[in-house]
């Protein structure tokens, strides 16, 4: 360094910015200013060889000792050496000035914030955000790893960009953290500096805090703290909690620890906490419903409100949507019903089964139907005791095996067979609950030591199934074609889950190998694989980890010429499985969700199994395996139903006119009395405000005459009064002053423009204000009377009103009254005292007749406008009156004709207190569109009546589908048949649609529409059914395509999916 | 079983999942009730006043602490001990909790615990809840793989050979001889060994059956470590330890292979390889004990075969422990003298270590000198091995090196001179480093060693 600065260039000048005619410092040509700082300043320079450099002169002359300080510093890092790191060229101190000549970069990180900005986004897309961020945080690390330094002044300014890389820059601040108390009088930025930084003691993590900082600021604009000036700064660096509202919930909890106020407790490096943050992308499910799911506007809103997430949410547009496929014709199909096995595994296996049966017991009379079998198997004995209680049992056709974890101490008795295949990690860890918790190991481990009860089950329901006795039950009770060469076992379980996901290969293998034992070669097994997560975040990764996990088992187990596992033979068989639906849930879901799932996949089993529906689904299939014969990979299929009871199909089309009739009338025979009181409350309370405005209450109607008669009018009717007693003084005769007044008064009357101020003026202007309160009194009357008859009130909202108001008004008239009589007596004694004045025989003096004319005027403009006050009021009332009887009633009338009008078929009108009258009511209050006000000015169409039976009509239907669903939602047409769409999209195949459609409805209507809908592809079935159903199945999914939508959209449990394997002796 | 609505998963099982599939082995879950707990109502009460008796009044999150169970448990407990007299509050102490003290009748209560046992301190766990552990943590869970090894060795020089030989070995998770002349570096070995099962263990500080509690954590050879992620909740009654490596030499008995009970206190103490298990047992100079090499062979003839010991309680009752640890024998004299083939079968891996030829010899020297801070200088090391070892027809153990510098650096620092590789140094040491100590031959000690045992 001394060398260095031995050989230092002298300039000419003190401050090189000072000198406009400086281009050239130390050998470099200084072209353009690039920036300033507090330390310094940047300057774009051509140095020797035309090379384009970066030059800091940096503020500040510095002498002897301090120099070599700075130098110090500065040469520190000159031997640190990164790809990541500005390299620094050359060091000098020119005449006192530190010169430092570095490579300069195409840019940094807040001119490319700065250009989004402008471009109208948020900030730096997270990706490139992160690969930025990764540069720099691996030459921090580089600094303090090797060499113990920390930066000090990270912030995006420092940050360069060169290429695609960032490089670290600017080492103002570079400070050993080893050596001991430096003092931080160089500026840092509050802005990005961390706590122990103002308190001089810079850590191993400082820079950490400042690139979270960074990180947040690049990436919404919005800095974690908001203060405006240093000291505010200080303050919350120092003590304040960061506010991560910004930021995407999964990527808080690393910038919170990043932004710890204790650096100990911060990531070990800087590196680990941008992997962190790589680590954590946002899952689709997590940055909105839109991403993953159905409504593809949806994501590209989402893409343009979010520009940062933009790359990672929009993964699933680019994965294939379904096509719609041909339909098959079904006509030279020999099908035949199937003795059908039941499987339901696990818990929401259990329910899908139990629902089922039901199912299938209902649509048969009650009846079980014999060649249908069921057999639940869990570890969890929750939904088999509750079938139980219900009353299932093998007579109906259930039977059920639990097999309950053991403990870790009794597993080890035999450990040595389980530890073959799974690892100690599980079985010595076994839940004290003895449940599997969702752990697929474990589930596998309890169905696996009573596999041979479940063997034993289950060729107890085959027999049951193919039994001579039940294929003649069972073809009494459904009456279609029913053949035993073929038995068909179907295993329903949630991959999500434990119990399940662990073992349902073990069933199908079982199954197999019951089939071949038994020499039963027309055995086809078939596996509904449920997927779903629930709400909260650790809880649905371990339901995808599970479900990405079972299915990249099932990718290895149906590998062609694979040998079963021991227990089922060792048999291989060309494909372990024959039928494959995955059927998913959602994601965040609920109980009531669940069931509804649970509901559909009943319902799809149940026509597949037991009505003539499931001839169109085997043609499908038939059609599905010409087409596909020699694909090497398993192909799965899914499908969405929506069901749409017929019962409440024809009760919503034909009830739908007398529930709206009935409502109508209910309406309309509403009175006050029927209010409840808190509305009656409520009432009062909207109109206290009305009745104090326009005083209409007896102290407000009094305080209005003052009101009216205000200081202007008061002022002016002085100058009127002094006019008065110069014209009566004129006549020196005048002994009657009050009749002369009087005289006078009524003269000014009938030439109004000669006294502007004249008493019959202001009259009249009180008049006209008293008129224009009147419109605004009516107007909001009105609306209110408006309000009223839309609210759950009705007319007796109306009537409350208009009685509250009559009754004030009431009241406000007989105080205008006394009010009046009050005026007219102190103007009788005011004219009796000056006559007894002018009896007394001397002339009135003038003084007496200046008082007597104030007060005159005065009183004689009270008395009127008094009058005036109490006829507008009778006004009003009048026109309330007649409001009533004209208006309201005219619409009491008019919806009784309507009622009449959607009653005309029906003779008996429906009771108004039904409760289906009751809830469509209250429907209407909430969320619909029929408003009852629109008649108070027109007549009623036959179409607002025929609107009002069709809002019914939506109604009943939603309101009869499900009765935990929201009631306005899905209530029309087009979300109906969108409903049917599978939660499983974009993951390719082709999709065809059966609608089960009951005889007695028309069908062709339905065809159009769900053409309509979802393209050529639609096949209807009549079918004896208690509902209209339309399925939307999609087929041929690779099952490498659902395990990529899995895993892109919620790419953490990739790793996590990697560690539940059911087995540890295969290598997935 | 994607639906637990009635009963929602409990916290601690969620920690226990989360710890197993972020890899942990083993975890203790955090105990909810007295039956996951898996202790008598009675024994926590004589607990807690003899606690109270030893260490004064304590609130009660303290006796928590001290006793390693989750608070609300004691202060239920605590509630039942006032209302019985046992116990009184002594003042208030903060968060809601109070200062306990004993009553009269508390303090005979406790006397009378005491004299019963006299155990103070963690609350044991269920003898079968440490076996499960055991199991779960076993060292053969995973086998080691040859860069695990080379991690394990990083900073010990050791030739490929012999390291392809320990592999196996190791993975067998049987018993190992390791054999050679002495000051080759076995112990160094086999502490290396158990580096490469890497991962912590999770041990109780005791373990009781019926009423026999036995301690098991011995800061001897349990170097306690912090629990990897703060956050999960486990069971305070276990501690987090490094694998343990456990060296016995010549002072082993056959005692020490037993539950050691104290009549007195009425306390036990867990055997040398229950402390060493999911780690290492290391029996250096084997055949210099004063138990005879066959003795001791058999005592480990059925551990080894079942992987299970039988211990003796002091009740005689009997009950099987698990034996999951890596156990080896290291020994300067040759298997082949000390045992007969029927015990060498079971002892399948027998690897000798010998001696360093002169390029590792330099190597040696080489590292001992970056270690001890002086320059190394290959001449001298040539001119020592001329001198000391190929005109005196010395052998050269692995040991010498260090040994030499060392002597050599505590010569010139006695003497005040700079320390350096000089080989008037070493010239200087040599006479007292090689004094001519009458050496035996290498079956002698193992006669002397017999001779002992009659």
């Amino acid at each position: 360094m001394k060398t260095e600065v031995q050989s230092t260039i002298v300039l000419s000048g003190e401050r090189p910015e000072a000198q406009a005619d400086l281009s050239e410092v130390a050998g470099y040509r200084l072209e353009q200013r690039i920036g300033v700082g507090g330390f310094g300043e940047v300057w774009r320079a051509v140095g020797p060889g035309g090379f384009v450099k970066a030059v800091k002169i940096l503020f500040g002359n510095l002498s002897g000792l301090q120099a070599e300080t700075e130098l110090k510093a500065l040469n520190r890092i000159r031997d640190v050496r990164h790809p990541f790191l500005l390299s620094i060229e050359r060091i000098e101190v020119v005449r006192g000035q530190v010169i430092v000549v570095t490579e300069l970069a195409d840019g940094s990180l807040d001119q490319r914030f700065r250009e989004l900005v402008a471009s109208g986004r948020r900030g730096i897309p997270r990706d490139e955000l992160i690969g930025y961020l990764r540069d720099a945080a691996d030459a921090l690390d580089f600094m303090y790893e090797q060499h113990g330094l920390q930066h000090l002044d990270i912030k995006p300014e420092n940050i360069m960009l060169q290429g695609n890389h960032a490089k670290v820059g600017d080492y103002g601040l570079t400070k050993s953290i080893t050596a001991e108390g430096h003092s931080m009088v160089n500026g840092f930025t509050p802005l990005y500096a961390p706590p122990e930084l103002f308190e001089g003691r810079p850590s191993r993590a400082s820079d950490q805090y400042s690139l979270a900082i960074v990180y947040q600021m690049m990436l919404t604009g919005t800095p974690p703290f908001n203060g405006r000036t240093a000291a505010q700064l200080t303050a919350q660096h120092l003590r304040a909690a960061p506010d991560l509202s910004v930021l995407h919930p999964s990527d808080r909890p690393a910038v919170a620890r990043a932004l710890s106020k204790n650096p100990q407790t911060r990531f070990a490096s800087c590196r680990q906490f941008i992997d962190e943050l790589a680590r954590r992308r946002h899952s689709g499910v997590a940055s909105g419903k839109s991403a993953g799911i159905p409504d593809v506007s949806g994501i590209s809103k989402t893409t343009e409100l979010k520009s940062s997430d933009a790359k990672l949410s929009a993964g699933p547009e680019t994965l294939p949507v379904s096509e719609p496929l041909a339909p098959v014709s079904s006509r030279d199909l020999n099908w035949t019903l199937k003795p059908t096995i039941f499987v339901g595994v696990g818990g929401l296996g259990c329910q899908t089964v139990l629902a089922l049966q039901e199912k299938v017991r209902r649509s048969s009379g009650g009846e079980a139907v014999p060649s249908l079998q069921y057999l639940l198997v869990d570890s969890d004995d929750e939904v088999i005791r509750e079938a139980n209680r219900k009353g299932t049992d093998a007579q109906s056709g259930v039977r059920s095996v639990t097999l309950p974890l053991k403990s870790s101490h009794e597993y080890r008795k035999s450990a040595s067979d389980h530890l073959s295949w799974l690892s100690r990690r599980w079985l010595f860890n076994i839940p004290k609950s003895g449940h599997v918790e969702g752990l697929r190991p474990l589930g596998r481990l309890a169905v696996i030591s009573g596999l041979e009860d479940v063997r034993r089950q289950l060729r107890k329901s085959i027999e049951a199934a193919t039994a001579d006795s039940a294929m003649e039950q069972s073809r009494k009770l459904i009456p279609q074609p029913w053949q035993k060469d073929t038995v068909q076992i179907v295993i329903v379980g949630s991959v999500a889950g434990g119990t399940a996901s662990g073992s349902l290969f073990d069933l199908i293998w079982l199954s197999r190998s019951i089939g071949t034992q038994d020499r039963m070669p027309n055995l086809n097994v078939g596996a509904v694989l449920l997927h779903g997560t629930a709400a909260g975040r650790s809880a649905a990764d371990m339901h995808d980890a599970n479900a990405l996990c079972f299915l990249k088992e099932l990718q290895y187990y149906t590998m062609s010429g694979l040998r079963g596992p021991s227990h089922s033979g060792g048999a291989s068989f060309d494909r372990p499985v024959d039928d494959l639906w995955m059927v998913h849930f959602g994601d965040d879901l609920t109980t009531t969700d669940f069931t509804r799932g649970v509901d559909a996949v009943a319902e799809y089993l149940q026509l597949q199994a037991a009505t003539p529906a499931g001839r169109e689904m085997q043609a499908w299939k038939a059609a599905a395996k010409t087409t596909t014969i020699d694909q090497p990979e398993i192909n799965v299929r899914t499908f969405g139903l929506n069901r749409i009871s017929s019962d409440s199909w024809t009760i919503a089309n034909t009830e739908s006119s007398r529930v709206a009739s009935s409502l109508l009338q209910r309406w309309a025979s509403m009175t006050m009395n029927q209010c409840p009181p808190e509305s009656l409350g409520q009432i009062t309370r909207d109109i206290q405000p009305i009745l104090t405005e326009f005083h209409l209450t007896p102290e407000g109607a009094i305080s209005l005459v003052p009101k009216l008669v205000n200081p202007e009018r008061t002022r002016r009717l002085d100058d009127y009064s002094t006019s008065l007693v110069l014209r009566i003084s004129e006549n020196r005769q005048v002994d009657d002053v009050a009749a002369r007044a009087a005289m006078l008064v009524s003269q000014d009357t009938a030439s109004p423009q000669q006294y502007p101020n004249s008493i019959a003026n202001i009259l009249e202007e009180i008049r006209q204000e008293l008129l224009k309160v009147l419109a605004d009194v009516q107007g909001r009357v009105e609306s209110q009377l408006r309000e009223g008859i839309d609210s759950a009130c009705r007319f007796g909202a109306t009537d409350a009103v208009l009685n509250l108001l009559l009754r004030s008004i009431d009241v406000s008239l007989s105080a205008t009254a006394r009010q009046k009589a009050d005026l007219q007596q102190a103007f009788t004694e005011l004219c009796a005292s000056i006559a007894s004045n002018s009896d007394a025989g001397s002339a009135v003096p003038r003084t007496s007749v200046k008082g007597f004319c104030r007060q005159y005027t005065m009183l004689l403009v009270c008395q009127t406008a008094s009058q005036c006050v109490s006829s507008h009021l009778k006004a009003l009332r009048e026109w309330l009156t007649k409001y009533r009887s004209e208006r309201l009633d005219g619409v009491r009338r008019k919806a009784l004709a309507m009622a009449e009008f959607l009653n005309r078929e029906n003779s008996t009108p429906l009771d108004p207190s039904d409760n289906r009258v009751t809830l469509f009511d209250e429907y209407l209050l909430t969320g619909g569109k029929f408003r009852l006000s629109q008649f108070i000015g027109r007549d009623p169409r036959p179409q607002d009546a025929s609107a009002l039976a069709s809002e019914a009509a939506s109604f009943l239907l939603a309101n009869s589908r499900d009765a935990g669903r929201p009631k306005n939602t899905g209530a029309d047409q087009e979300s109906r048949l969108a409903a049917a769409r599978p939660h499983l999209q974009h993951v390719g195949g082709g999709h065809r649609i059966l609608a089960v459609i009951p005889a007695e409805i028309p069908a062709e209507d339905w065809k159009k529409e769900l053409k309509g809908e979802f393209g050529d592809c639609v096949t209807v079935c009549p079918c004896p059914h208690d509902s209209i159903t339309i399925i939307c199945e999609v087929e041929g999914i690779a099952v490498s395509s659902v395990v990529d939508s899995l895993s892109r959209l919620n790419p953490r449990v990739v790793e996590l999916s990697e560690r539940v394997h059911s087995r540890q002796d295969i290598t997935w | 079983m994607i639906m637990s609505r009635q009963n929602p998963p409990r916290p601690g099982d969620s920690a226990v999942r989360s710890a197993l599939l972020a890899g942990e082995s083993f975890w203790p879950s955090d105990p909810t009730s007295l039956q996951e707990l898996g202790l008598t109502e009675p024994f926590l009460e004589s607990l807690v006043c003899k606690l109270l008796r030893s260490s004064g009044n304590l609130s009660g999150r303290s006796i928590a602490n001290e006793l390693c169970l989750p608070f609300r448990m004691v202060e239920t407990m605590m509630e039942r001990l006032k209302n019985r007299r046992t116990v009184m509050h002594c003042g208030s102490a903060s968060l809601n909790d109070y200062i306990f003290g004993l009553t009269d009748e508390g303090r005979r209560r406790a006397e009378q615990y005491h004299s019963e046992c006299a155990y103070v301190g963690p609350a044991p766990v269920p003898l079968q809840d440490y076996i499960i552990s055991v199991e779960a943590q076993a060292i053969c869970d995973q086998p080691v793989r040859r860069e695990e090894l080379e991690d394990a060795f990083y900073n010990v020089s050791i030739s490929v050979e012999l390291m392809d030989m320990l592999g196996p070995a190791v993975n067998s998770a049987s018993g190992l001889f390791l054999y050679g002349a002495p000051g080759n570096g076995k112990s160094t070995l086999a502490r290396c060994l158990t580096n490469c099962f890497g991962q912590e263990i999770w041990i109780p500080h005791a373990v009781i059956d019926g009423r026999e509690l036995i301690t098991l954590f011995d800061p001897a050879y349990h170097q306690e470590v912090d629990a990897p992620d703060g956050n999960l909740a486990y069971d305070k009654r276990w501690l987090r330890v490094r694998r343990p490596t456990v060296i016995v030499g010549g002072e082993l008995t056959l005692d020490s292979l037993e539950i050691r009970h104290d009549p007195t206190s009425n306390i036990s103490e867990a055997p040398l390889q229950m402390k060493s298990n999911c780690g290492c047992l290391l029996i250096d100079d084997f055949g210099r004990q004063r138990v005879s090499p066959e003795q001791l062979l058999n005592r480990w003839i059925i551990p080894l075969e079942n992987k299970h010991d039988y211990l003796t309680m002091s009740t005689g009752k009997k009950v099987q422990v698990p034996f999951q640890q890596l156990i080896i024998f290291s020994t300067n004299l040759d298997p082949a003298d000390l045992v007969d083939e029927a015990f060498l079968r079971r002892i399948p891996y027998r690897i000798e270590v010998q001696d360093p030829d002169a390029a590792e010899f330099h190597r040696l020297f080489q590292i001992a000198a970056e270690k001890l801070g002086c320059s190394y200088q290959p001449e001298t090391v040539d001119f020592v091995l001329e001198t000391f070892y190929r005109k005196a027809e010395r052998p050269m153990r692995r040991c010498h090196a260090r040994d030499l510098l060392l002597q050599v650096r505590n010569y010139c620092l006695y003497n005040g001179l700079p320390f350096e590789m000089l080989p008037e140094h070493f010239e200087k040491i040599a006479e007292c480093f090689f004094t001519k100590v009458p050496t035996r031959p290498l079956n002698a000690s193992f006669e002397i060693a017999q001779q002992t045992c009659r």
